[in-house]
Parts: C-alpha cells; sequence; structure tokens
C-alpha cells in the first residue's frame, strides 16, 4: 500500500472490523496509517508545509481526516484510529529523531538516556528518545500509564480524547498521566 | 520494582497530591509508617512531578519557528550576546541559508538597531574571503535585536588546530590570513572590537573566517554615555580586550592588534608539544614570544602599527629572518603583562573583600571535602579552572572600576553568573560546581531570588550528568535546602536536606554530612520537631568532636538551639559558652563565625532577665553583622528587634521606640522573611503597650499574629507566643474575661507542641489562670496557676518576671 493514496474506505472498514473484534483487522490496518502518516510527515519535513519539524498532533489529525470515513465510524472507532496512529507516530518520531542524532554525531549508535544526548542534539530529538526508552520500563509496572503518555506525547491528544480513545473516565486518566509524568521526569532527569 | 509495588506506591501519591502541602508530611507518616523506602519513593516522585513543569504535555517538536523572513533550523551555539541559529531565507524560489544570531533580552533593542542601520551599509561593503558577511539585521516580534550572518560550517579556531594537529607554521598561517582580514577591514575603516578565537570559524577546506565583524560596535557604543558602556561592557571578552578597551577608552585599530596577539598567544601556548623538531624550538619560541609580547604592549603606540605589520613579522621568523619585535625587550613586556593581570587581581579582591571571603570560605571547604576524596590531581586542575573564572569576573570588572566606581559584592556575582553561561558552556561539570557557589554566595548576601535558579539548575545539572546518589548532588542539594531554610520554606527545605543527608551517610565525607545534619536540625526547629532536631545535632557534633573538626563552634551552637527548643536553657547556655569558647581559642576573639552563638547566648541572657549581660553581646552581634552583611539586611533586622526588645523590658521607651521603628522600617523596605517581620511586628506591639496604648498594641500584635502563622504555621510554638501577646493586649483593652479564648488556643498549641513542663507555658498558665479567676472560675484557675508555679520554680530563675507574677497570681487566685 505505499504507493497511491490508500482508500478512505479501506480503513474505515478494517477498523470497524477491528472494533468488531477482528484482530487480523489491526495488522492490516497499521502498515496503512502508518504510510500514510510517514507521507505526511515526510512532507511536513521536506518543508512543503514551510515546517521542518514534525508536528504530531496535525499529521494524526489530518491522517485521520484523509484515512476514515467519518459518516461511518463511532467515537470507538476513532479512539482506536488516534491508538494506532500513537503508536505510529511514536515509531516515526523515535526514527526521526535517530536519524537526525545520528547525521549529527557522525553515525555513532543512538545513545541510552538523556544525559548523553543532551549535549549535542537539540532537547526536542534526546527527549524523544528518552522518552520513547523509558516508556518501555514504564510499561512494564503499569501499562495504561505508558498508553496514555504514548497518546498524549507522541499522538497529540488531549486527556479528554484519551479517555474516549481508552474508555476511561478523564479523571482516571489525568491520574495515570500524572503518575505517569512524575516517573519520566525522574528517570528523564535523575530527581 | 514490581507492578503491585508500583500501584501501591502511585496509590499514596495520588491522595498525597490530592493534599494541601501542609499536610502531606503528616500523611505520609501515617501511610508509610515503617516503610522508609516507599516513603522516599513517593516524596521523591512527588518532587520531580512539582518540578515537571510542561513535561510531556506537548508533543515534541513544536514546529519552526521563525524570526522575520527566516525560519530557525537549529541551534549553532550561545554565548554572552544570545543564541546563533541556522536559518533559511525563502523568496521567490530562492533560498539561502544563514546564520542568524539572537540578541538576547536585556540589551536596548531600539539603540542597536539604530546603531546597526547606521553600521549597515560599511558591514555590507566588508568583503573579504576571511570574513563572514554581514547580511541583515531587525528586531523580533517581541523586541529582540538580530542580526543575520553568511552561514559558516566550520570549527573554532582553537578545536580546528588541536583536532588538526597543526604545527606552529601550520597555525601561524591560519593566523596571518586573520590578519589580512582584519588589515582589509582597518583600510575600510571598520574596528572588530571583539576579536577572539571562537569568533573564528576554519572552514573544512581550511578557510579561517572571522566572525561578527561590525557587531560589538553595533552592540557597543562610544565611551562616555552612562547606560551605553554598560552594555558596551557586557558585548566585550575581557581576557581579549586591551586595556584601553578595558577603561572604556577611545577605540582604534591598535585594540584589534592587541587581541590579535592574544590570539596569537593562545594558538601558540596550545600548540601540542614536540612537534617542533628540538633543535629549533627554543629559537622559535624566543621569537614567536617577542612578537606576541610587543602585539600586547600596554600602550598602543608600541604595539605594530597595524595587523599586517604583525603579519610580516611572523613571515619573517617563518623565513627564519631576524623579527622586528627586539628580543631583549620581551622580558620586560612579558613581565609587565602578567605583573599587570596581578596588580587588576589584586585591585579587584580589594573592593570586595567581603565576597572573596565567602568565595574563599567555600572553596577552601570545596578543597577540604575533596582532599578526602581522593581525587587530587584532578581537583587541583578544578582548582585552578576555578580560579581562572573567578579571575575572569574581576577582569571583566575592570572597566567600571577604572572609571572609579566601587564594585559591590552583587557586581561580581552578576559577572559570575552571566560568564557561567558564557565561558562554561563546554564545561558542565565545572558549571554547574561555580552556579552551587555562586548561588551560595548570592544566599549568604540574601540575594534569595538570585541564589534560587543558580542553585536549582546546578542541582539538575549535577543529577544529570553524575547521577542522583553523587557526592556532589549531595552538596547542591545542601546548598538549596539550605537556601529554602532561609526563605523559610521549611518544608521543602527538609525534603532536600533528608536527601543530601542520605547520600552523605553513604559517600562522607563525615565534615559534610555533620554539615547537612546540621542544616537539617536547622530545619527541623522552625518545624518544632524539637526531638528530632536535637537528635540530630547530637549526631552532628558527635562527628564532628571525632574527626577533631575546627568548627566544633558551630555544631555546638546549633545543638544548643536544640536545648532551647526543649526548654532546657540551662544546657544550651553550657552548650554556647563552649562553643564561644572555642572560637575564641581559634581565631583570638568573637568574629563572623561567632555570631550565632552570641545571639542565641544573649537570647537565652535576656529570656533569664539577665539583660545587662544580654546587651553587649546583642551589641556586639550587631557590629558585626553590619559589618558583614551592611546596614539593609535580615540579620540587622533581628539584632535590632531584640535590642528593642531589652529596651522595653527595661523601661527604656524612648530608646526601644528608636530601635523598633528603626527594625521595621528596614524589615518592610528589603522585605525581610516573615519569621524575622513578625519579631518585629510582636516587639512592637510590646512596645506599644508599654507606652500605654493598648489599641495600638491590639492592631500591631494581630498583624504580627498574621505574619507569624504565614511563617510558620497556626499550630507552632512561637505563633502561640504571638497570641500570648496579643491576649495581654486584648485584657487590657476588655478585661481579662475577654482575652480567655485567646490563652486557651495557645495553650492548646504550647501542650501539644511543647516538652511538658516548658518555661514558656509558664506566662499562658499564668494569664489563662488569673481570666478563669477573674470569671469566678476557681476551680478550672487553680490547677493551672498551680503549674506555672511549678514549672517557674524549676525552669526559670529565681527573681525572674515571669516567675513572680506565677506566685503572686496563684496566691491572688487561691485568695478568691
Amino acid at each position: 500500500m505505499s504507493s497511491g493514496d490508500p482508500q478512505p474506505g479501506e480503513v474505515t472498514r478494517l477498523l470497524v472490523a477491528w472494533s468488531g473484534g477482528d484482530a487480523a483487522a489491526l495488522e492490516r490496518l497499521i502498515p496503512l496509517v502508518y504510510d500514510e502518516l510517514r507521507s505526511l510527515a515526510d512532507r511536513q519535513l521536506a518543508g512543503e508545509r514551510g515546517g521542518h519539524t514534525l508536528q504530531p498532533t496535525a499529521v494524526v489529525h489530518e491522517a485521520y481526516l484523509k484515512l476514515v470515513d467519518q459518516r461511518q465510524v463511532t467515537w470507538r472507532n476513532r479512539g482506536h484510529f488516534f491508538s494506532v496512529a500513537a503508536q505510529v507516530m511514536r515509531r516515526l518520531l523515535v526514527d526521526h529523531a535517530r536519524r537526525r542524532g545520528a547525521q549529527k554525531r557522525g553515525g555513532e549508535e543512538t545513545r541510552v538516556t538523556l544525559e548523553d544526548v543532551a549535549a549535542e542534539t537539540p532537547a526536542a530529538e534526546a527527549e524523544i528518545l528518552a522518552v520513547d526508552q523509558a516508556l518501555e520500563r514504564l510499561a512494564a509496572l503499569d501499562a495504561t500509564q505508558a498508553k496514555v503518555v504514548e497518546l498524549r506525547y507522541f499522538g497529540g491528544l488531549t486527556l479528554e480524547e484519551i479517555a474516549e480513545v481508552l474508555g476511561a473516565s478523564p479523571s482516571t486518566v489525568g491520574r495515570a498521566f500524572r503518575l505517569a509524568k512524575a516517573w519520566l521526569y525522574r528517570e528523564l532527569f535523575a530527581t | 520494582m514490581t507492578p503491585e509495588r508500583w500501584a501501591a506506591i502511585g496509590r499514596v501519591v495520588d491522595a498525597a497530591q490530592e493534599l494541601d502541602p501542609g499536610l502531606r508530611a503528616d500523611f505520609l507518616g501515617r501511610e508509610c509508617a515503617g516503610d522508609a523506602e516507599m516513603r522516599a519513593e513517593v516524596e521523591s516522585l512527588l518532587h520531580a512531578y512539582e518540578r515537571a513543569g510542561g513535561f510531556l504535555e506537548t508533543p515534541p517538536a513544536a514546529g519552526p519557528r521563525a524570526i522575520g523572513p527566516y525560519e530557525l533550523l537549529d541551534e549553532l551555539g550561545r554565548g554572552g550576546m544570545g543564541v546563533v541559529y541556522r536559518a533559511v531565507r525563502r523568496d521567490q524560489g530562492f533560498e539561502r541559508n544563514v546564520a542568524l544570531k539572537l540578541v538576547k533580552r536585556g540589551m536596548d533593542t531600539d539603540y542597536i538597531l539604530r546603531r546597526f542601520e547606521a553600521e549597515r551599509r560599511i558591514l555590507a561593503g566588508l568583503e573579504h574571503p576571511n570574513i563572514a558577511r554581514l547580511l541583515d539585521g531587525g528586531s523580533t516580534g517581541d523586541g529582540l535585536p538580530y542580526f543575520v550572518m553568511e552561514l559558516i560550517e566550520g570549527r573554532h579556531l582553537l578545536r580546528y588546530c588541536e583536532e588538526e594537529r597543526l604545527d606552529a607554521r601550520a597555525r601561524l598561517a591560519l593566523f596571518r590570513q586573520l590578519c589580512a582580514a582584519v588589515q582589509y577591514a582597518h583600510q575600510r575603516l571598520v574596528i572588530h572590537r571583539d576579536i577572539k578565537p571562537s569568533n573564528v570559524l576554519v572552514t573544512a577546506e581550511g578557510v579561517p573566517k572571522l566572525l561578527d565583524f561590525g557587531v560589538a560596535k553595533v552592540l557597543a557604543t562610544e565611551a562616555g554615555g552612562e547606560t551605553r558602556t554598560e552594555t558596551a561592557l557586557r558585548a566585550l571578552t575581557p581576557e581579549y580586550a586591551s586595556p584601553e578597551q578595558l577603561r572604556a577608552e577611545t577605540l582604534t585599530t591598535a585594540t584589534d592588534v592587541y587581541s590579535l596577539g592574544v590570539v596569537l598567544h593562545e594558538l601558540l601556548a596550545g600548540e601540542r608539544p614536540g612537534r617542533t623538531p628540538s633543535a629549533t624550538r627554543r629559537d622559535l619560541h624566543r621569537d614567536l614570544a617577542a612578537i606576541t609580547a610587543r602585539a600586547l604592549s600596554d600602550e598602543p603606540a608600541r604595539r605594530y602599527a597595524s595587523a599586517e605589520q604583525l603579519s610580516e613579522d611572523l613571515g619573517r621568523h617563518l623565513d627564519g629572518r631576524p623579527v622586528r619585535a627586539r628580543p631583549d625587550s620581551f622580558a620586560y613586556r612579558a613581565g609587565k603583562f602578567a605583573r599587570r593581570n596581578k596588580l587588576r587581581l589584586l585591585a579587584g579582591a580589594l573592593v570586595a573583600a567581603s565576597l572573596l571571603t565567602g568565595l574563599g570560605v567555600a572553596l577552601h571547604q570545596a578543597r577540604v571535602a575533596r582532599a578526602e576524596r581522593d581525587h587530587a590531581q584532578r581537583e587541583s586542575a578544578k582548582a585552578q579552572q576555578v580560579a581562572g573564572f573567578l579571575r575572569g569576573i574581576f577582569e571583566s570588572l575592570y572597566p567600571k572600576r577604572a572609571r572609579g566606581q566601587r564594585l559591590s559584592a552583587q557586581d561580581l556575582l552578576d559577572a559570575g553568573t552571566e560568564r557561567v553561561d558564557r565561558e562554561l558552556a563546554d564545561q558542565p561539570e565545572l558549571a554547574a560546581s561555580m552556579l552551587a557557589l555562586l548561588g551560595s554566595v548570592y544566599r549568604e548576601i540574601g540575594l534569595l531570588d538570585k541564589a534560587r535558579p543558580l542553585l536549582t539548575r546546578s542541582l539538575a545539572m549535577r543529577e544529570r550528568l553524575l547521577g542522583p546518589g553523587h557526592a556532589d548532588v549531595a552538596e547542591s542539594l545542601h546548598a538549596l535546602g539550605r537556601l529554602e531554610v532561609t526563605s523559610a520554606h521549611y518544608e521543602a527545605g527538609r525534603v532536600l536536606l533528608e536527601r543530601a543527608v542520605a547520600i552523605r551517610e553513604r559517600t562522607g565525607p563525615p565534615t559534610a554530612l555533620a554539615e547537612s545534619l546540621a542544616q537539617l536540625g536547622t530545619d527541623l526547629h522552625y518545624l518544632g520537631q524539637a526531638e528530632r532536631e536535637r537528635a540530630v545535632y547530637t549526631r552532628a557534633v558527635a562527628i564532628v568532636e571525632a574527626s577533631g573538626g575546627r568548627d566544633l563552634h558551630r555544631f555546638l551552637t546549633s545543638l544548643s538551639l536544640a536545648e532551647m527548643a526543649r526548654g532546657d536553657f540551662a544546657a544550651a547556655r553550657r552548650l554556647l559558652e563552649r562553643a564561644l569558647e572555642d572560637r575564641r581559642r581559634a581565631v583570638g576573639r568573637y568574629d563572623e563565625e561567632s555570631d550565632v552563638a552570641l545571639l542565641n547566648l544573649a537570647e537565652i541572657l535576656r529570656l533569664d532577665e539577665e539583660y545587662a549581660a544580654a546587651l553587649p553581646l546583642y551589641e556586639q552581634a550587631l557590629a558585626l553583622d553590619e559589618r558583614m552583611y551592611g546596614p539593609d539586611h535580615q540579620a540587622v533586622v533581628y539584632c535590632l528587634d531584640e535590642l528593642g526588645e531589652i529596651a522595653v523590658a527595661i523601661g527604656d521607651l524612648r530608646r526601644a521606640r528608636d530601635l523598633l521603628d528603626r527594625a521595621l522600617a528596614t524589615a518592610r523596605r528589603i522585605h525581610v522573611n516573615d519569621n524575622i517581620l513578625s519579631l518585629s511586628q510582636q516587639y512592637s506591639g510590646r512596645l506599644l503597650l508599654a507606652e500605654g496604648k493598648p489599641r495600638e498594641a491590639r492592631d500591631e500584635l494581630e498583624a504580627a499574629l498574621r505574619t507569624a502563622t504565614a511563617a510558620y504555621g497556626e499550630g507552632h510554638a512561637l505563633t502561640a507566643e504571638v497570641l500570648v501577646d496579643l491576649a495581654a493586649a486584648t485584657a487590657r483593652l476588655s478585661g481579662p474575661a475577654a482575652a480567655e479564648p485567646l490563652l486557651t488556643r495557645a495553650l492548646a498549641i504550647q501542650r501539644k507542641v511543647l516538652m511538658p513542663g516548658h518555661r514558656s507555658l509558664v506566662p499562658t498558665l499564668t494569664a489563662l489562670g488569673t481570666a478563669l479567676a477573674v470569671e469566678g472560675r476557681a476551680d478550672q484557675a487553680r490547677p493551672l496557676l498551680q503549674e506555672a508555679v511549678t514549672i517557674a520554680r524549676t525552669a526559670l530563675p529565681e527573681r525572674h518576671s515571669q516567675r513572680l507574677a506565677a506566685e503572686q497570681a496563684a496566691r491572688g487566685g487561691a485568695a478568691r
């Protein structure tokens, strides 16, 4: 599906199928979303839109408008889309940060913690890499908290949208986010 | 950590966040009872959350930033003047990458832009292969000036020479290209004014490019203008600046020749040893030293007349011909150069003696602490760097001094802070040390708001660089904790200091551990936790005694505070006398270090009503404090308060009025901490009462109560004392019965926080018992008055007015 525009109908159909319990639909859904997000992201990075940095919120929402036929999806399908999109966006951002980091440091292996990277790479890239890795550790402690951060930070969703995606109350999401934020901040900045 | 454990911790963090910060400690005490690890974990998470700010709240990379028609791509570097970005301009299909220098806030935008307009044509006309062209300039939406320059992809001069392992000959070749560029500009009457290695980039092709031509002039000014000169000082770089530049005199092309000389010196001194055949090395050295010395002559007239002449002399040297700079004059000049710098250093030192003492002590402590750590060699290199940095601070202020202005400690600190960012960006460890040092000295001179960001930054940097358990992190925690105590943020102080103690328990050295324990004790003192306070101090004293520490007096003094808080004044007095004796033996007199012991001993004497003995101690302390801190400092306010209170007690009301008015006026002017302000208000209320103005007294004491509550909280012993005074004023106005609720409240607080039998209970019990007796509730009054007498007889000296009052009230109460 990397050639040509994906059909809105198809993404919608897969989303609906996945929400209906068809696990296989997800496997076909992810590459579709990935391709679309990447091409949007690439265009943003190439400066077509007058920008050189990724703006996840814009990219994710734009992909949604483009890929999903809004008349046919329920809020729950929508939630699933954003959940997938945030995952994909995370991967894109991390790859991008790695590439830029690698360019700067003459192709050296990417670094593990923020302390290492902070010295030379711009903060945003160092932060992306560090958050990504710390999130994996957090997921082992509390998968929901890690998910909330992924949706917020990489997917650019608001807490209300996240509550919608996860089918949880906004206050539960808020609590999970606060805890995750404290934990991650401490991990990254060693306070 | 397991998920179950994390969930449990999460629940406590969650619940604690719902609580008012003041209630958290108690809550955590209950929730984490017996699980210190959990408590530490929860506290560190709460702390992290507080500091996290907008972290994770917005997605990374918030999109490109644009300035004028330029879109910023990434940051190339930052320095004293501002930040330099790689930027791109796109117009009508035309695209150009440039370097955009954004001038930092605080410089005069309008003036800079006017200058830029005036210079623009000349600067734009500078076309030379070794000069980075200035292309454009303007101001951002929020009023910061910026300059746009040709983008040079390259390495800084010294780094390039290092990395390419250039020998002296190759370095000289590069340098001569710079001379040519400078010469070219001079012929067009443009002086650079800020030539230094970091303003030279060398491209991959090995072409040196001089940056920022004309920028210094635009940012700087003609000599003479008042605020303008200040701007000029900040814009130039003292180590590379010529003497006339430091004196802010009119500049000529000779100024640039001087700076070129400094760069030459650095290029050669930085040359890797052993690369030149040893036979010629000596001669080479003598020639080049002579040339450098000539370029560095103090008198502009004795320098090379132009950059070109300097370059030519180097050419003669490279060709093996005799150089023009006469070797025989070298020793004289080089010596003079060194001597001049030394003098400059000394002059700065003398002017700022007070600061130097602070720095000296800090450095000395750092040295002592570090010596115990067995990094002697690395540390001595660090010490040299620190010394160099400090010298830089003094030198940067030389022009101000040369204009006959006196330097204050704050001048030095401000200059130092600015230089940390400018010069230590690539040495973050050293930068963190300097920030800690500067922050501590700011705190020392009472500029708390300036201290906090520096110490916070130092802590964050060290945690990041060294990991959370490193001894240097403890140092920063300690410094920040101490600041919080000074700022009366006791709960925050406790958290920080407990962390410092925990690290130092592991890393030592013992003296540092004792320091943190003592500081924690001070914090606990204000938190009203007298027993813990005493335990912590006792441990600190034991550590210092065991290590034969020369600072024993300070720890004894601290322990005495704890004893006072417990009400054991006799023990406190013995400790203080021992402390003062210890200090007097060490230095032969009372000095700055004796300040706290003097004040505490004085307070005990005052509370014991030995006013004649207390008075001279307060006067000595006041003189010490005024000398150390100047008249506008809260330590001075405190001494005035206490002297005023003594004057009230001995009935010298006119003198009391004089002292307390001064204390209050200063307190309000310099915004002292609430704990000091509440004292000023409280004593002033007592004075008004003594003056027979109960109404004004009540108003003042109500204000004191509000301030004390803000400083200590409602349930603190010191807040209770203000309540007792307020009750006295109320009783005078409306009779003893009206004072009863206030006294009941005060007594409830005291019963809760004071040790049973504490002498501070005596006036409360007496007043409350009297009030009840007047109301005819003798049954309730009697046990209170009896208790007052019992405590008074054990805890108060025989002729103490409170003891007499208690006895009299008991007799009166019994008679009713």
